[in-house]
């Protein structure tokens, strides 16, 4: 019994050390990279370092939105389906959460009115998941590229609203931006971090995280989605519902992108802007797969892409090192992994033919 | 709607289907093979700031900026061929990285390189001249085929080229049968990595070709995420033409339709947000997705197509 203890943490320790390892790699090419570039080349590596240390508000600010995306990801992904319109799904959240934000008596009790606020965005990022999912399901359209083209329109949609319907009236003519939302919607900051924008959503990450493991590991609704996602036929055998696995699932995803973006108008901006959002969902993914889609690990690596993201703006700030090469090591992080983590599967998939032509599944 | 107005309509459809018809086209060609190459994105944009970087070095040299675009391309494809083959990576999230990393590297060197943010024109740049083809442009309607870029009638050559090569050659042979069955293609010697090496660096190549054709012949700059989802409407058209060269083209060309009529709206002073009129060709490409994706499904239940079957089975 102790024997198989021991071996679950040497190999849990072993999958750390991997992903941990990735990283590393992706530093340095990195700092090859400024290095290359005539920019200072421990620039990446001090700006992690500062976020995990001297301005962890800054860091918990970014985290907050990373991890959520990434458990947004790792919810569809243990049942094979790839939500890569986070990005749309938090897009309508946000558009939800302002529209009724703005709508909501001004003396409204602020929990009541935080609690609509966030319903309102959940509901908007589910429904808005659902033309995918039953895009998939009834139609067998590939998730994949719907999800893409969602998001585009959903990013325009939210340009269209703060142009036209929830413009403010008395912003000036270069702000494309929503009116600031009655103080009662405002999701309170940390005050620990004052002045920074780190907020209370952290607390609500968690909070999902420790939803999701419950569900994954204590349900048998998340043992449903796991086997649905591995074998869908054993799944049907065994009396499950894929279709509506698939749908739940979506749904769950699309809610928890609904919350990032009532976070990010009610705790960081206050108002609805145009192009918020600086692609968390696929931020998300990797954040997801460094984790190995474990919810708990997921927090872990949403706090490092935090800090990472955190480094890279106090850098481009305090010296001129772009911020873009954040997203460098992110991409760097992100192909590493594609290629590691597809072996153990790639034995299964190759015996059955894969049908890509056809619909591009 | 006067005749005029209707060519001036065809004429820009033609000129927004190009970058889309040359993503495409090398796209299909990835699809037929068995690679699911969402990539285009990323590859488009990198060639995009590719020929804007050579132009600027060149003084002003387009057709300098073309090529440049072409050969960096494939060059930065070839990073996805590697890890697709060699490491076996998962074909979508590769796809997604890629166009992470096109995104991250491009704004980097916008920096770096040029020291601005966002966007960049370079100092000079001879704009390439349109072409006007005798007879043809004096035909009502049919003159908007007249007047394109070279790049244009390029792509249109590129049809019949790439039907050629996929429908009469080996390596289109090839191509198919590594979509088809890896293991049998192997069997008949054919080397799939080999095949999959040529085909993302074919659609590397031709992306590249299409950002550049964004940025130096549409406009004369490069800015952040200048693709707008250009790529993905792509790999959707190719997948509604069946991966077909004919078929996916005249895709692209409905899609290209889509965002000329909301251009044309917008001119002729209609009352509609530009954000709707810009989301036109994403709302059509879900509608093409739906489409294609519904019929596949009924072929492969046999309820239409395989008329024979049918006939057997009745």
């Amino acid at each position: 019994m102790k024997n198989k203890e021991n071996n679950r943490i040497l190999s849990a320790a072993g999958i750390v050390g991997k992903q941990v390892g990735l990283i590393i790699i992706a530093l340095i090419l990195a700092t090859i990279f400024l290095a290359a570039s005539g920019y200072e080349p421990l620039a990446i590596v001090n700006g992690i370092l500062e976020g995990l240390t001297v301005d962890v508000a800054g860091t918990i600010r970014w985290a907050t939105p990373l991890v959520l995306a990434g458990l947004a990801i790792c919810v569809t992904y243990k049942a094979e389906v790839f939500n890569l319109g986070v990005d749309g799904q938090l897009y309508m959240g946000a558009a939800a959460a302002t529209a009724v934000a703005v709508n909501l008596p001004k003396d409204m009790n602020h929990l009541v009115s935080l609690l609509i606020v966030f319903l309102a965005a959940m509901a908007a990022g589910a429904l808005f998941a659902m033309i995918p999912a039953l895009m998939k399901v009834y139609l067998d359209t590939n998730e994949v590229v719907s999800t893409l083209l969602l998001n585009f329109i959903a990013a325009l949609y939210v340009e269209y609203l703060v142009t036209g319907p929830l413009r403010d009236p008395e912003a000036g003519t270069n702000l494309n931006a929503s009116a600031v939302l009655g103080e009662n919607t405002w999701l309170p900051r940390i005050s620990f971090f004052e002045p920074s924008s780190a907020n209370v959503g952290f607390y609500i990450a968690i909070v999902v995280m420790i939803i999701l493991t419950f569900v994954f590991f204590r349900t048998s609704f998340g043992h449903e989605i796991k086997i649905v996602g591995s074998n869908p036929v054993l799944a049907k055998y065994a009396g499950m519902k894929p279709k509506k696995t698939i749908l739940q699932v979506m749904a769950m995803s699309g809610a928890i992108a609904g919350i990032i973006g009532a976070v990010e108008v009610t705790a960081v901006q206050h108002r609805l802007l145009a192009g918020f959002n600086p692609d968390f969902g696929f931020d998300g993914i990797v954040v997801s797969l460094l984790a190995n889609n474990n919810p708990i690990g997921v927090l872990f690596s949403g706090i490092f892409f935090g800090a990472l993201k955190n480094g890279g703006i106090n850098m481009e700030r305090i010296t001129d090192v772009p911020s873009a090469v954040t997203d460098i090591v992110t991409a760097i992080i992100f192909i590493t992994i594609s290629a590691k983590f597809v072996i153990p599967k790639l034995r299964r998939k190759g015996t059955e033919k894969t049908p890509v032509r056809q619909g591009g599944k | 709607m006067s005749i005029a107005v209707i060519s001036d309509t065809l004429a820009s459809m033609i000129r927004i289907a190009t970058p889309l018809m040359l993503m495409a086209l090398g796209g299909l060609l990835c699809q037929r093979a068995g690679v699911f190459n969402i990539a285009l994105e990323g590859f488009s944009l990198v060639g995009a700031f590719a020929a804007i970087a050579v132009v600027q070095f060149t003084g002003g040299n387009v057709w300098a900026g073309l090529i440049g675009a072409i050969l960096v391309g494939a060059l930065y494809s070839a990073l996805f061929a590697l890890f697709i083959t060699k490491f076996k990576a998962d074909n979508i999230i590769a796809s997604i990285a890629m166009n992470m990393l096109g995104a991250g590297l491009t704004s980097y060197l916008l920096r770096a390189m040029f020291g601005v943010q966002g966007a960049y024109s370079p100092d000079k740049i001879k704009k390439l001249e349109m072409i006007n083809i005798p007879i043809i442009k004096d035909i009502p309607i049919l003159k908007c085929i007249s007047g394109q870029s070279v790049v244009t009638y390029f792509a249109i050559l590129l049809i019949v080229v790439i039907y050629i090569m996929l429908f009469k050659t080996r390596l289109g042979l090839s191509i198919c049968a590594v979509g088809e069955s890896e293991v049998a293609a192997k069997t008949a010697g054919i080397k799939p990595a080999l095949v999959k090496w040529q085909v993302v660096l074919i659609s590397g190549a031709l992306s590249g070709l299409a950002g550049a054709y964004l940025s130096t012949i549409s406009v004369s700059q490069f800015s952040e995420n200048m693709i707008q989802g250009r790529g993905f409407n792509a790999f959707t058209a190719l997948v509604f033409g069946n991966a077909h060269p004919v078929f996916s083209s005249l895709v692209t060309l409905l899609f290209g339709f889509a965002d000329a009529i909301g251009i044309r709206l917008e001119l002729v002073g209609m009352n509609i947000s530009p954000s709707i009129i810009q989301m036109f060709p994403f709302l059509f490409a879900i509608l093409a997705l739906a489409v294609s994706s519904y019929t596949t499904k009924l072929k492969v239940k046999g309820v239409i197509g395989h008329k024979k079957k049918k006939e057997k089975a009745a």
